[in-house]
């Protein structure tokens, strides 16, 4: 072992019985030796450390929120912009799913009747659906 | 009556109950939580890597508070089998060995990857020969000087510097006591002039 570990480790071995004593002591005895002497204020000090875990914790919350939504928003399909890609769009979800067809046409009766934006009202409804 | 061992006494404390035992800390818990961490922190020396006496308590809270949301993670607080103070003292123990097992690690492995050896077959380690080339060496000689100081402290108190002998043998207090016939009371005395002493 080096001189200086040996010193290194006879300072900790020091320190650490008089760590030790200090957490052996009575409340009478600590407040007999230190009552009067400045030291750290731990409550307030403590407080501040646990303020500092709520905001760590809530900005994990917000960054996890994010990326979630983020994720949503990518992962969702993108409606067609126009009109009329919309209403083709919509044909031909119900050409191929019969049973929600016979759903719709009990609701709406005719798919021409429909407006534009009861299309686009219909396809986002389909997609959180995640139907389409 | 034998005592139902499945009592509560396995159950973690919360973030709450954490919040209220810091609202209920005394100014005598504040200065126990305070002095230990100082304690420890100096007896690392230059292993503490410039940490303080706030890092050491900050670090045992942080653990704490993991501790309340996950099984894995952090240190947790029962708060049936130690009260908060306890509970912090050993998280600030088990902490501050971490750090000094992290640098003598780190050191030896620096050791066995840049030692030299000199031209007579002697091998020095890097640490040795920072040493002999140093500007300052204050920060190398830290624990020497420390020591040197604290054994000045004491050259006139002959059950002080026996108790002092014992801390270099490695013996602990009870060894201490017992090798050298040391009243308990005297003993205890003799650790309160220290402590009095080494601030």
């Amino acid at each position: 072992m080096s001189t200086q570990k040996q010193h290194d480790d006879e300072l900790e071995a020091l320190m650490s019985l008089l760590a030790e004593s200090v957490a052996d002591m009575s409340r009478e005895q600590v407040e007999n030796e230190f009552g009067d002497e400045p030291g750290l204020n731990v409550k307030s000090f403590l407080q501040s450390v646990l303020k500092e875990f709520d905001q760590a914790k809530l900005r994990e919350a917000r960054a996890k929120y994010q990326s979630a939504t983020k994720d949503l928003s990518e992962r969702s399909p993108k409606l067609p912009e126009n009109a009329l890609e919309q209403r083709a769009l919509l044909s031909a979800f119900l050409n191929q799913r019969a049973d929600v067809r016979s759903m719709f046409t009990a609701q709406f009766r005719e798919f021409e009747e429909l407006t534009d934006s009861d299309v686009e009202s219909l396809l986002k409804q389909l997609i959180d659906l995640g139907m389409i | 009556m034998a005592r139902n061992k499945k009592d509560d006494s396995g159950i973690a404390a919360t973030r709450d109950d954490v919040e209220r035992a810091i609202a209920a800390l005394t100014r005598a818990d504040e200065q126990r939580l305070d002095r230990f961490a100082r304690y420890k922190v100096r007896g690392l020396g230059r292993r503490a890597l410039g940490r303080d006496n706030k890092d050491l308590l900050h670090d045992a809270l942080l653990s704490t508070l993991s501790g309340t949301e996950s099984e894995t993670a952090g240190r947790r607080w029962y708060k049936n089998r130690v009260d908060f103070v306890g509970h912090l003292l050993g998280a600030m123990r088990s902490i501050a060995s971490h750090w000094k097992e992290a640098f003598d690690e780190k050191e030896a492995h620096l050791e066995s990857e840049v030692s030299v050896e000199t031209e007579d077959g002697e091998i020095l380690s890097p640490i040795e020969r920072t040493q002999s080339t140093a500007p300052s060496q204050e920060r190398i000689f830290f624990a020497k000087e420390v020591l040197g100081q604290v054994y000045k402290l004491f050259q006139n108190d002959d059950l002080a510097a026996l108790v002092i002998e014992g801390i270099r043998e490695n013996w602990t207090g009870p060894e201490t006591m017992d090798r050298l016939e040391i009243p308990k009371d005297e003993y205890e005395a003799a650790i309160k002039r220290i402590r009095y002493q080494v601030r």
